[in-house]
């Protein structure tokens, strides 16, 4: 399993070593408050750039002490299914190589033990996407903002009302 | 007197029985010849007329008295006769099956039609026979096909066209440059002096009017493009503007009176984009610290409704007053007050494809009235 070994991100407790994707400067974690529930979060997105920016909204999270890189919904299925990946929570993105987010969502439904909610993150603001995306199963539907402090509020919001 | 032609001529070689038909009586032929739906012509050598059956009367107008003895280059301007020549002088036959000419009625008039052709030789001089039809339905046919092609092909770019594909992707990384402007912010700007957060801001605001302008060309653009139609109540789709303007409104503690608004048909989407922007400038286009009153009405002005949204703004001087529906014509510095320019040409475009028109009543000073119609009972598709 070379491909899903490399590609896990953990924000862990402010102690521990940090796995970065190649090239993006190191996270800086210090003064954030530790993790109060503990939710690993499973992030599906195949953006580098969009992964960062995830990360970046999830580690002022205090709920989240975890969370783990997919890049499309085929290395989703395989974190899932060799049990690396026991997430809480999903955050799925639509447009992806190989495996699109609204495959990965049926196939989540197929599957008993991945019962977790999927927020959908999409670039897309069509209510098409969003009425396709909740038939499949999404719990719920947003769009990827403007700004670092709007994620986070979208965020933080989509995973306090699952 | 085509027939009988016909029968002599080919009688006539039966002795020498070079004869082309089955022999026994040529009655048979005549009544094909005299019954086909087809036009059929019998022409000697030089393309004078030996037959022309009642068919190419209906065709081309002439009676078979007026056209036999006559050159078959009278029915047809670019005749098969040429090619027949060539084709003779190669001592090749010019069967040709399924070719295209143009015809030309007695009238004068010309029409498509397709022909085809045979040489035989009759008492030793070559025959041609000609069987015609009249193709301007089926060319009609083809044409209106073309069209639906072209049409459909125009759609397909209009799918790679800046408003669907480019802009996408603009938009995409505006967001990025937005979202890491503002993680920046967040992560670096304590650390920072005044000057760079000041660059970092000035940056941010140029890439989020860069982000409004791309929304406006997009939906100014989309605009060209037929909309689903239903019945909607004008009131109702207001009040959701007003909704989604509350922030704007407590802001800027303006207050707006809505008056009975009628039932309309129509894109409702579109009515609610048309009032978003007519509703945000009259809150936005007051001088510095008046509040802004809006008062919105609606009333029957025959097969139409008129609409007005009046507030207690700066006001419009007349020598604007078509130049602000122009795209990209601003009155005022973008500084003072923001926009991409685009607002009044996007109301414009709705009013137009609703079947109205808009316009606005206005002085310097005075406040303005921005005034539309739309048709009681829908545009007319």
């Amino acid at each position: 399993m070379k491909t899903a070994q490399a590609n896990i991100l953990e924000t862990p407790a402010l102690n521990a070593p940090i796995l970065q994707p190649h090239g993006w400067p190191a996270m800086d974690i210090a003064g954030l408050d530790p993790p109060e529930d503990e939710l690993q979060v499973l992030v599906v997105e195949d953006d580098d750039a969009d992964a960062y920016l995830i990360r970046s909204a999830l580690k002022r999270n205090p709920r989240v002490s975890q969370m783990l890189l997919a890049h499309d919904g085929i290395e989703a299925l395989e974190l899932l299914d060799a049990g690396i990946a026991t997430p809480h929570i999903a955050i799925v993105d639509l447009h992806m190589p190989r495996k699109n987010g609204f495959s990965l969502l049926v196939e989540l439904r197929c599957r008993p033990k991945a019962d977790f909610p999927a927020i959908v993150l999409s670039s897309s603001a069509a209510s098409a996407d969003g009425a396709r995306a909740k038939l499949r199963g999404a719990d719920c539907f947003l769009t990827k903002p403007d700004s670092i402090e709007e994620l986070h509020r979208l965020l933080s919001n989509a995973m306090a009302n699952i | 007197m085509g027939v009988p032609i016909v029968s002599r001529l080919l009688s006539g070689d039966r002795t020498t029985g070079t004869n082309l038909l089955p022999t026994g009586d040529p009655e048979w032929l005549r009544v094909v010849v005299e019954t086909a739906a087809e036009g059929v012509i019998l022409t000697d050598a030089t393309g004078a007329i030996l037959v022309f059956n009642p068919a190419c009367e209906k065709l081309f107008g002439y009676t078979p008295a007026e056209a036999v003895g006559d050159n078959v280059r009278m029915l047809m301007p670019s005749p098969f006769v040429e090619q027949r020549g060539e084709g003779s002088r190669r001592g090749a036959r010019t069967a040709g099956i399924g070719r295209e000419a143009v015809g030309r009625r007695k009238d004068g008039t010309i029409f498509p039609l397709e022909l085809s052709v045979s040489e035989t030789v009759c008492g030793g001089a070559p025959l041609y026979v000609g069987i015609l039809h009249d193709i301007t339905e089926r060319k009609r046919g083809e044409e209106r096909r073309r069209e639906l092609i072209d049409s459909l092909l125009a759609a397909n770019v209009e799918r790679g066209h800046f408003s669907h594909v480019a802009s996408h992707d603009i938009q995409e990384h505006l967001r990025m440059v937005l979202s890491f402007g503002s993680l920046l912010s967040l992560e670096y700007g304590p650390r920072l002096d005044d000057k760079a957060r000041q660059y970092i801001t000035l940056s941010l605001r140029a890439a989020q009017q860069m982000r409004e302008l791309v929304d406006d060309l997009v939906e100014y653009d989309r605009l060209d493009a037929s909309s689903s139609s239903r019945r909607f109540d004008a009131g109702a789709e207001t009040a959701l503007v007003l909704e989604g303007l509350k922030d704007r409104i407590a802001a800027a503690r303006a207050g707006v009176a809505v008056g009975g608004l009628p039932k309309l048909s129509g894109n409702p989407v579109r009515f609610r984009r048309l009032m978003q922007n007519l509703l945000g400038n009259a809150i936005k286009y007051v001088p510095p610290g008046v509040r802004p009153e809006v008062r919105v009405s609606a009333e029957e002005e025959g097969e139409f409704w008129r609409f007005c949204v009046r507030d207690n703004g700066l006001g419009i001087d007349p020598d604007h007053f078509q130049r602000i529906f122009e795209p990209f014509k601003r009155l005022h510095p973008r500084a003072r007050y923001p926009g991409s320019g685009l607002g009044l040409a996007i109301c414009e475009k709705i009013v137009a494809g609703f079947g109205g028109r808009i316009w606005v009543e206005s002085a310097p000073g005075a406040g303005a009235a921005f005034c539309f119609t739309i048709p009681k009972k829908g545009r007319a598709p």
